[in-house]
């Protein structure tokens, strides 16, 4: 996306779009105004699928079954109840959306192709329904709808009024979701898309965020809908069927599913590609074969644009961009202002953190008998754990012992089996990452979960989430209040960035880092929660030593300052320097809990890394141990 | 009005979907990936053995439905998702509905939008229980859905290459270390999946007509059937698959033939929202 929306997010793009729309009108003939209000429906619902799909990563084949509940719920309301226009586009939409609600909140808490096959079974069913039911006309459908009219007389009678309502329309969705998918809310989508483990320890409500922007699919679908209806002046079931959503599918694949951009650009390609079609198939099969050899086509359209450009014409635009302006900084020698990660090795020493050591010595987090069992393997059996503030908690043991899995059910990535985890006070037992994370829990990831195709910054940004509450609708259409907030989160990242050390690697793309940044940056994310506990599994791995010293100065400035920290190490050196008291899991059971000097010189420690029988009276001074 | 009419005429109809929920599962399995193209895959396979049940007889033409649904979900592999395996499973599974496009228009402008069918394997009136009747091809298909079931738990708990895509299905990364080949697992499941769809909707093509659009509603329907299974077990899509089939027939003799699908498909929402689990009783929400 960077490239692509550096090239056409800016407003340069959305004012040439808009000069187009007021010129075309004027310069062009009826056909084509048809057409291109005809083009202009096809990418409205091309841009709610890239919502959904594109940005929340999520399958939807509902748009065909939105898009006919806005034409059918305007036809019907105006015609036969004679409602005014605008309210019946309203009052479908709205039904669309409450549908989208009432299917997409259950079916988001499973597996993503649920909705898929969800969706194009309701858009079946809705075909179906208008195909057999009586009040809708049946196969043939009904007319007598009249051309858009809003109260007071402004009616948009002709196709150059149409065209213009219709793109109108469009460039405002446009605007609204460029805005969105640059907003808290839309980061958070993307973020789900990347990794969503990390996204919903973060804070985000995963199966929330994906419901709502099903829903904004479904108003701008339905609202498609309506301008289609009082464009056509009559409805029939044919144009929602499945093939419909597949067609938008196609719309949206070609144009480029990573930006509201695709949506239009798609949706023109698209057009010309069947008018050259119509034109070029009789010839090759004869008449008959218009409608199989259209559907050949774009299927084949649609693999292959997917095989070879999975970005479409954005990410194909935004290749050419690139090249010209690389091309054209070779030429007049100034360096290209392309985003490029900066090399290895390019670290600033972490600056020291306002050290008001206050520990708190009371305990935060309080786990009692948690068990995780997967099958007949028991990866935690029983497991107690104490953390104060201001400590850090090392937790070791061999490979398999139970460690992540702890903090995977610490953190509510997993459910427990068993057991009770309490936070100051408040139960987190099974609760989902996000009400975790609510309640002041952060944490990190044993193997890298930035986003991909986000920056630094906007990595860190998804951490201050929940610092924020400006929604999707409130981002489109921005106040005084939503501006402030998100200067006020962006603030936030800066001084987290600086604090770190890391403020020079901002603006680079997260993924493309070394190893040692993105675990810093990932410290950096979860640092933006402004957690009271943070757990961090495996911080130094895969770490050099001056990395692994940064990582170092880092924890015990967030423990001077009163954090209460949990790591998961293999680095024994790295732990023994930095823990307060070390619990050793073995077999996902205790096997000890004390200071590390303690921990260093236990035999059963040694005999569990090293695979020695314990001693026979190994047991019961762990007992004591432990008690 | 007679119940045991309606099992007996579900029964056919429920083993096909049955088989493209089996298909449905085994690619999941082993890839992730959902297949839009699997009604289609079994579409083209009835239609392979329609085109070879001109040269010989009927039994031996199903074996070439076979061939043609396995051929296409070999290509299918190859061609679409194989390339994109770097891209995530929601374009590849994006990619399978374009393929599904493909297959069904070139089905169609090779054969047209005609009803076809094949001969039955043996020929005679239908078998009589009391007042209910049942096609002579029916008992063929169970016993062909029967025997493919057998055959494909053997394969997967007795073979080498079958515990392999178990392995892969249970944990890709860690079958990768142990020098399971997942590209070549994949590619065996989209072949064997093509295949055995192909295979039984043409043993089926003798009861019920074949025509080039209906794949996307088989694969809807075979898709019930997976959910059934939970996505996971092949016996419990394939008896998931028979209680689709029962249901669909039971509502269009009692209720009505015209919403038979509208509410099938709604009890696919219905079973989504309330039971993911399908037949089993893992919790869906907690796998990964």
């Amino acid at each position: 996306m960077p490239s692509a929306s550096a090239l056409l997010g800016r407003h340069g793009s959305l004012v040439l779009l808009l000069a187009l729309v007021l010129v075309v009108p004027v310069v062009a003939d009826d056909y084509y105004l048809g057409l291109g209000a005809t083009v202009g429906v096809q990418a409205l619902l091309a841009m709610g699928l890239i919502l959904v799909t594109g940005l929340a990563g999520q399958f939807s084949l509902a748009q065909a079954g939105f898009f006919g509940i806005g034409a059918y719920g305007s036809a019907l309301l105006t015609v036969q109840h004679g409602w005014p226009h605008l309210a019946a586009a309203a009052a479908s939409a709205a039904v669309a959306t409450g549908l989208a609600y009432a299917l997409g909140k259950p079916i988001f808490r499973l597996r993503g192709h649920y909705l898929a096959m969800g969706t194009l079974a309701l858009t079946q069913i809705l075909y179906l329904l208008a195909n057999n039911l009586s009040f809708t006309g049946g196969s043939s459908g009904f007319g007598g709808v009249e051309p858009f009219a809003l109260g007071g007389g402004l009616t948009f009678d002709t196709l150059r009024e149409q065209f213009w309502l219709t793109w109108a329309v469009l460039l405002v969705a446009l605007w609204g979701c460029l805005r969105a998918g640059r907003s808290r809310e839309g980061r958070a989508l993307q973020a789900l898309g990347g990794h969503e483990a990390a996204a919903s320890a973060c804070g985000v409500n995963v199966s929330w965020s994906k419901t709502r922007v099903f829903a904004a699919s479904a108003f701008i679908g339905s609202i498609a809908g309506s301008l289609y209806a009082h464009q056509l002046l009559y409805v029939n079931p044919a144009p929602f069927d499945v093939f419909a959503s597949v067609g938008v599918l196609t719309v949206a694949v070609l144009g480029g599913l990573r930006s509201p951009w695709g949506a239009i650009l798609g949706a023109v390609g698209y057009e010309a590609l069947r008018q050259g079609i119509d034109k070029v198939l009789p010839g090759l099969f004869g008449e008959a074969s218009v409608g199989a050899g259209q559907a050949l086509v774009l299927g084949v359209m649609l693999v292959l644009v997917l095989v070879l450009r999975p970005d479409g014409f954005v990410g194909l635009l935004g290749a050419v961009a690139g090249s010209v302006r690389r091309w054209y900084a070779a030429r007049t020698g100034r360096p290209a202002q392309d985003r490029a990660a900066p090399a290895p090795g390019d670290h600033a020493t972490a600056r020291p953190v306002p050290s008001g050591r206050s520990p708190m010595a009371g305990v935060v987090l309080e786990a009692e008998g948690l068990s995780k069992h997967f099958g007949g393997v028991k990866a935690l059996d029983g497991v107690d754990l104490t953390l104060h503030a201001g400590e850090i908690l090392a937790v070791i043991g061999p490979n398999g012992a139970g460690k992540s899995t702890l903090m995977n059910v610490l953190s509510g990535n997993l459910p427990a089996t068993s057991g009770n985890v309490t936070m100051l006070g408040k139960a987190l037992t099974r609760q989902p990452p996000h009400r975790v994370a609510a309640l002041g829990l952060a944490r990190t990831f044993q193997t890298p979960s930035l986003f991909a195709g986000m920056t630094v910054h906007e990595n860190v940004l998804v951490g201050a989430y929940r610092g924020g509450k400006v929604g999707l609708i409130r981002s489109a259409v921005p106040t005084l209040a939503a501006a402030a907030e998100e200067r006020r989160l962006s603030a936030r990242v800066d001084g987290i960035l600086e604090r770190l050390g890391i403020v020079h690697l901002a603006s680079a793309e997260a993924t493309l880092l070394s190893l040692g940044q993105q675990k810093m940056v990932e410290i950096a994310r979860a640092l933006a929660q402004e957690p009271q506990v943070l757990l961090l599994d495996e911080p130094g791995a895969g770490l050099n030593l001056s990395e692994k010293a940064d990582v170092a100065v880092v924890l015990r400035e967030l423990r001077a300052s009163g954090m209460a920290l949990v790591l998961i190490e293999h680095d024994m050196d790295f732990v023994m320097q930095l823990a307060d008291r070390v619990q050793v899991l073995v077999f996902g059971e205790t096997l000890l809990v004390g200071p590390p000097e303690v921990v260093q010189s236990s035999p059963d420690v040694v005999a569990a890394y090293l695979g020695t029988a314990p001693a026979p009276d190994a047991p019961v001074e762990v007992a004591d141990v432990r008690a | 009005m007679n119940v045991f009419q309606d099992l007996a005429t579900g029964l056919s109809v429920g083993l096909v979907y049955g088989m493209i929920g089996v298909g449905f599962v085994v690619i999941h399995r082993i890839t992730g990936v959902v297949n839009f193209a699997q009604g289609d895959l079994a579409v083209a396979g009835a239609f392979g053995a329609v085109w070879a049940a001109e040269l010989v007889p009927p039994e031996v033409s199903v074996f070439a439905g076979a061939a043609v649904g396995g051929l296409l979900g070999a290509a299918l592999y190859w061609c679409a998702v194989h390339p994109l395996r770097s891209q995530g499973l929601l374009v590849q599974t994006i990619v399978t509905l374009g393929a599904a496009v493909v297959i069904r228009s070139v089905v169609q402008l090779l054969f047209g939008t005609k009803p076809y069918a094949i001969l039955p394997f043996t020929g005679g009136d239908p078998l009589r229980f009391g007042d209910v009747s049942m096609q002579r091809q029916t008992v063929w298909l169970a016993a062909a859905a029967l025997v493919l079931y057998l055959l494909l738990t053997w394969f997967f708990e007795r073979t080498m290459t079958g515990r392999a895509m178990s392995a892969c299905a249970v944990n890709r990364y860690a079958a990768g270390v142990v020098g399971i080949n997942a590209t070549r697992m994949a590619a065996v499941a989209f072949t064997l999946s093509g295949a055995i769809v192909g295979f039984v909707t043409a043993t089926q093509a003798p009861i019920a007509f074949v025509t080039s659009g209906v794949g996307l509603a088989l694969a809807l329907k075979g898709f019930i059937a997976a959910v059934l299974g939970g996505f996971d077990r092949i016996g419990l899509a394939l008896a998931g698959g028979v209680l689709v089939g029962f249901v669909e027939s039971f509502t269009a003799s009692t209720i009505s033939a015209a919403y038979q699908d509208v509410i099938v498909l709604t009890l696919l929402l219905v079973l989504l929202v309330a039971r993911p689990a399908g037949l089993t009783r893992v919790k869906v929400s907690q796998r990964a």
